[in-house]
């Protein structure tokens, strides 16, 4: 019961503050993003308090939670928003009952297997809900250092801090809405570009990849990295092509709640930057436009940042430029990327857990050839995030004593997971278009 | 006026073939995704009540059982010495505001607020005098006498 409260407060956090920033976002993109930003927004508040030496506490929560609430509320009525939404009752054809209905089920299942278990697996006992353990306990995070990657930051683990203090049971349970989000958020931004119907089956395409379906019931990061980081990319694709500043805040907002999600942020960052650099029109705005997105992601990811490096907690920091040095000045060890390569080739016929995405994408592609000026950014975006995995994959094992065989097996699958739904967004664009022309 | 009706039926098979090939796709995903769900939701509808114990159990198997053992044998505000096994992280998420504490002879006699140590297969391999409360044969813990 204390679990949905805590849902349902962050949800109307998140509602207000989405309604806050903009009313361009329409109903259903608001509920998207609501768990999202709710929670993104209340734990980066939550830390900063502790920064000011305020105890992490159910009431000192409940504070900043209606300070924030309030504060969002006092925006959104300025904006004349609305703080209730009214809801239309659609009118679904048959077809799009039945995939509704499909995700529906996914989601569900989700949610039950995600409540059964306790968190179990490796990094969520090590990292993330040992964190979200020792600060419940002691309400503040000096015990940080004695968990696995103390620079991680604390967006998971402070969520789930506050699961500790209101109970400690379902734990997990925070995952599986990060899916139900992510699929909201996919339909909600391709229903007005492709009909409802393709939206909602590239949002069930999303939801039975079996990779994805596992990451939704465990407590690791990177689902709820795939969500902010898939958003920051839709509305930055949507800026590209509609040209609407909102949707430029609105994805750098996202792009920094993700480096406050993962500590790889910056690099999604520059991905972003480089596609805005490459694709803004008119000229005089390419410096203007870069420089607003990262001054929002800056502000987000800094108080974290100067943190662990003041705490002397270590990062990963380092490793990028370093490897990006060698790769420039000849000394690229092609066995290291060879294997990374065969590796990635491996993955991708692995369909028990991939699904059909890596063949369904070419098959996109030719299919939607036609719009490929339209899609540019769209493609340009899923090019450089995969050349950014097999990039850190290639560095992380370079500047590390673990091999790289490690490294892959340990985590590729996860690290590249936010690809699967940029993927079936871009699956709805190309599949949709090409429908139309049918 | 003569219409050319080849042009209209090549485009109405083609506009049917890649309908077909997008439904064939997002049903054959589908598919591919059903057995993995219902390996997902076997255990909830085989043993719905298991504790946070069996489930744990299921999981870890005798690593939980010795951690489990270790908390149950201990106060919460125990410390213990036990042997380095590259995973404190997981041992503190288990035991729990106890503090352990890895090492050998070395740590024990740097430690003297060490009240517990850890019984294994190959450790300690040092004197201890304390009792002896063992799990199985070959795993327990000493409470010991300073």
């Amino acid at each position: 019961m204390f679990v949905v409260a805590f849902v349902v407060a962050l949800v109307a956090l998140g509602w207000v503050m989405a309604g806050a920033w903009t009313l361009e976002l329409d109903p259903l993109e608001r509920f998207g993003l609501a768990y999202g930003v709710g929670a993104g927004a209340f734990t980066l508040a939550i830390f900063i308090a502790s920064l000011a030496g305020i105890p992490i506490t159910l009431a000192t929560g409940t504070v900043i939670f209606a300070i924030l609430f309030a504060i969002s509320a006092w925006f959104l009525r300025r904006r004349h928003g609305t703080l209730v939404p009214k809801i239309r009752r659609p009118r679904l054809s048959i077809l799009q009952f039945v995939l509704v209905a499909a995700i529906g089920i996914v989601l569900v299942i989700a949610f039950a297997v995600a409540a059964y278990w306790p968190p179990y697996s490796w990094d969520s006992l090590a990292v993330w809900a040992l964190k979200g353990q020792l600060i419940a306990a002691t309400g503040t995070l000096a015990e940080l250092p004695k968990t696995g990657w103390p620079f991680y930051p604390l967006n998971i683990s402070l969520q789930i801090a506050f699961l500790y203090l209101i109970g400690g049971d379902f734990l997990q349970s925070i995952f599986p809405i990060y899916l139900f989000s992510l699929a909201v958020l996919i339909v909600a931004n391709l229903r007005h570009r492709t009909g409802l119907t393709m939206a909602l089956a590239c949002a069930l395409f999303l939801t039975v990849t079996p990779l994805v379906q596992f990451q939704a019931t465990i407590a690791y990061a990177d689902l709820p990295f795939a969500f902010y980081y898939v958003g920051s990319a839709i509305y930055l694709y949507r800026f590209l092509t509609e040209r609407k500043r909102a949707w430029l805040a609105v994805s750098a907002i996202l792009v920094g709640l993700a480096g406050w999600t993962r500590t790889e942020g910056p690099l999604y960052l520059a991905i972003n930057l480089a596609l805005l650099l490459i694709f803004t029109r008119p000229i005089r705005d390419m410096l203007k436009h870069p420089a607003l997105y990262a001054g929002i992601f800056l502000a987000l990811w800094l108080p974290w940042t100067v943190y662990i490096r003041l705490a002397n907690y270590g990062d990963y920091f380092g490793f990028a430029p370093i490897g990006l040095i060698d790769m420039l000045t000849g000394r690229l060890d092609a066995v290291r990327l060879g294997a990374v390569l065969d590796y990635l080739g491996q993955r991708s016929v692995a369909t028990g857990d991939w699904g059909l995405l890596w063949i369904a994408l070419p098959v996109a592609l030719l299919i939607g050839i036609r719009h490929w000026r339209a899609h540019a950014p769209l493609i340009a975006l899923i090019g450089l995030n995969l050349l950014a995995v097999i990039y850190t994959y290639y560095v992380a094992s370079a500047q590390t004593y673990f091999s790289v065989d490690w490294w892959l097996a340990t985590g590729f699958d996860r690290m590249t997971l936010h690809w699967i739904p940029l993927s079936a967004y871009y699956l709805g664009e190309a599949l949709g278009a090409a429908r139309y022309d049918a | 006026m003569k219409v050319n009706t080849a042009i209209f039926t090549k485009r109405r098979f083609l506009r049917g073939l890649v309908r077909w090939i997008i439904a064939a796709f997002f049903a054959a995903q589908v598919v591919i995704a059903i057995p993995r769900s219902q390996d997902a939701i076997a255990p909830l509808l085989i043993a719905p009540n298991l504790t946070y114990t069996d489930k744990m159990y299921i999981q870890w198997g005798d690593l939980f059982v010795l951690l489990d053992f270790i908390r149950r044998q201990t106060p919460p505000d125990a410390i213990i010495l036990m042997k380095d096994d590259q995973r404190p992280q997981f041992d503190q998420y288990f035991l729990f505001p106890r503090r352990v504490i890895y090492g050998d002879a070395n740590a024990l006699r740097d430690n003297p607020q060490v009240q517990y140590l850890l019984i294994a297969r190959d450790y300690p391999q040092f004197p201890v005098s304390g009792t002896r409360i063992m799990l199985d044969d070959t795993h327990g813990l000493y409470r010991l006498q300073r």
